[in-house]
């Protein structure tokens, strides 16, 4: 099965304003997920500087998975959307 | 306690960054009257009662990055414009550098005395007899307290004989070192000044962010519009909190307006040799030595350890070597510290030559708001690292580099103890060695659970700066 991309967001905007607290999401997935997912940091993905964000995008920290852009609210909440990504995937 | 990335951390570091740009890209000051509705625009949900509150509580955060306390802020209309033009008017800044948002505090959890089950409702009723504010009654064959008019004095639970009244402690009272937090009986808290050592433990823990800081970062900002050189001091545990390598961080300080960028770990490396004479000088004359380059530590023992101040390194922080050298090399320049710490501010003050004080994320904002982004910027070549000076940006740091400056023959005789953080055990061992019930002979102390790389003004979680410390070349 193909693994699930978790791009990281590490521009200065996403990093500082709680990214850094998702790179560590290796340590915090469980074995079994792990072994789904393929995480990496990314430089800026360009969402920071632009204007019109949908609501949903409205502050950074971004992080993509599979090719879908996300703002997690915490790390928790960040795990939650690839443990859901997983799941669809299967 | 750390702090990870959580919606009160978000907002707040929102807020600081859309003030930051009013004043970094020379907007008018009334543009910061907008922070709030654009935050909270109509028809949003709201974080409390209503959104005119968590507007109102938005106003309280843009004054505490304008510099201003919840003391200093007139009763009545605030138009934080003209707030904004005091700014330049400011002589010096306040010792007071921990100040609480009274409309976000006092959604806090119900606090202070309360009568639990185990109340019997006994005959003799002693909790009635000894509240001094006729704040007991009975209801029901129970014992209930008036809060509004409880003054949380605790005669009540001292003399109950079934223990059946307990104070709930709010998250900030109880992760003050220094008992300086107080809840009054309207749900508020109120720092003790005589009593708080600006550790900013209260800042980290509070779940709603209504600790805060009062923020330099505007004077900075003005200053450097004025075309005043500054140079900036940088503390070793900015590794870490910064995307990208120290080399790259310090090229983008250097954008963002800064003269000269000096990385204190040098200075540091300095403090942890000369700590070391001074322990082989005093270890027979005394019987044991402290550190001294945690402020917050300092203005404990000052404030609520006096007997063992004699006992305290003499040996200069880190930033006043460091800001000390600066000053003499370019004596027209201002000097800026960027670090984790709250407590900093005051030792600036103290010292003198320090002239602002900035936090991490504070610095991180600047950077934002200024569209620099440290991961592209290109750098020539390899930064000259000071391993040893780095290591005081943890625990255990400032030991081993101190060690390492004592010969092999003397190092029998060091013993050293490391007091990680002012929790409850430690505050014993350190009551204990005042007394001369000393444990080792060189007692490291830091203020913060795990070091600097977990002080209030940090942006990521500690492991992953100490990592990073430790991975770089
Ligand atoms: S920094 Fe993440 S999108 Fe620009």
């Amino acid at each position: 099965m193909k693994k699930i991309s978790v791009k990281i967001c590490t521009g200065t905007a996403c990093y500082v304003m709680g990214g850094c607290d998702f790179l560590e999401l290796p340590s915090a997935l469980s074995e079994s997920l792990l072994t789904k997912v393929e995480i990496a940091g990314t430089n800026c993905l360009g969402l920071c500087k632009e204007v019109d964000r949908p609501e949903e995008l409205k502050y950074p920290p971004f992080v993509m998975i599979n090719e879908k852009v996300y703002s997690p609210s915490s790390l928790g909440h960040l795990i939650e959307l690839v443990t859901e990504e997983v799941k669809l995937n299967e | 306690m750390s702090k990870t990335i959580n919606n009160a951390i978000r907002l707040k570091r929102e807020i600081l960054l859309q003030t930051i740009d009013v004043f970094l890209q020379d907007k008018p000051f009334e543009k910061l009257e907008e922070i709030p509705y654009r935050i909270i625009p109509d028809g949003a949900d709201s974080y409390r009662c209503c959104i005119h509150k968590d507007r109102a509580v938005i106003r309280s955060r843009i004054l505490s990055v304008l510099g201003y306390g919840f003391e200093d802020i007139d009763k009545g209309p605030v138009f934080l414009a003209e707030y904004a033009k005091g700014i330049e008017k400011r002589k010096n800044f306040s010792d007071e550098v921990v100040t609480v948002i009274g409309d976000a505090c006092s959604s806090c959890v119900e606090t202070g005395y309360s009568v639990t089950e185990a109340c019997r409702g006994c005959l003799a009723r002693p909790c009635v007899s000894s509240c001094p504010v006729d704040a007991i009654s009975f209801i029901d064959g129970k014992s209930v307290i008036d809060k509004s008019l409880c003054i949380n004095c605790g005669k009540c639970a001292g003399v109950c004989p079934f223990s059946a009244i307990i104070n709930k402690k709010a998250p900030c009272t109880l992760s003050c070192p220094a008992d300086a937090i107080v809840k009054t009986n309207k749900g508020l808290a109120e720092i003790d000044r005589s009593k708080c050592i600006n550790c900013g433990q209260c800042i980290v823990s509070c779940p709603f962010a209504a600790v805060v800081e009062k923020s330099q970062v505007v004077d900075l900002i003005l200053s450097m519009k004025r075309g005043v050189p500054i140079n900036v001091l940088v503390a070793p545990s900015h590794r870490g909190q910064f995307p990208g390598s120290s080399a790259q961080l310090y090229k983008a300080l250097g954008l963002l307006g800064f003269k000269n960028v000096v990385e204190i770990s040098e200075a540091a490396e300095e403090c942890a040799k000369e700590e070391s004479m001074e322990f082989l000088e005093k270890k027979d004359s005394q019987p044991f030595m402290t550190t001294s380059c945690c402020p917050a530590w300092v203005s404990f023992a000052n404030k609520h350890l006096p007997t063992i101040v004699d006992k305290i390194s003499h040996t200069a922080s880190p930033m006043a070597i460091a800001a000390d050298r600066l000053k003499k090399s370019d004596p027209y320049s201002l000097i800026a510290f960027i670090g984790p710490c709250t407590a900093k501010k005051n030792e600036a003050r103290e010292i003198g030559s320090v002239d602002f004080v900035l936090s991490f994320e504070e610095v991180a904002m600047l950077l934002v708001s200024k569209g620099i982004d440290v991961l592209d910027l290109e750098i020539p070549d390899q930064e000259n690292l000071h391993r040893d000076g780095t290591k005081f940006a943890f625990s255990g740091g400032v030991t081993s580099a101190v060690e390492k400056f004592i010969d092999k023959d003397d190092l029998v005789a060091f013993k050293p103890i490391q007091i990680d953080g002012l929790n409850k055990k430690n505050k014993a061992l350190l009551k204990a060695a005042s007394m001369n019930k000393n444990a080792g002979n060189f007692y490291e102390i830091m203020a913060c659970a795990g070091g600097c790389v977990a002080g209030p003004g940090t942006i990521c979680p500690p492991e992953a700066a100490v990592r990073k410390i430790n991975n770089e070349k």
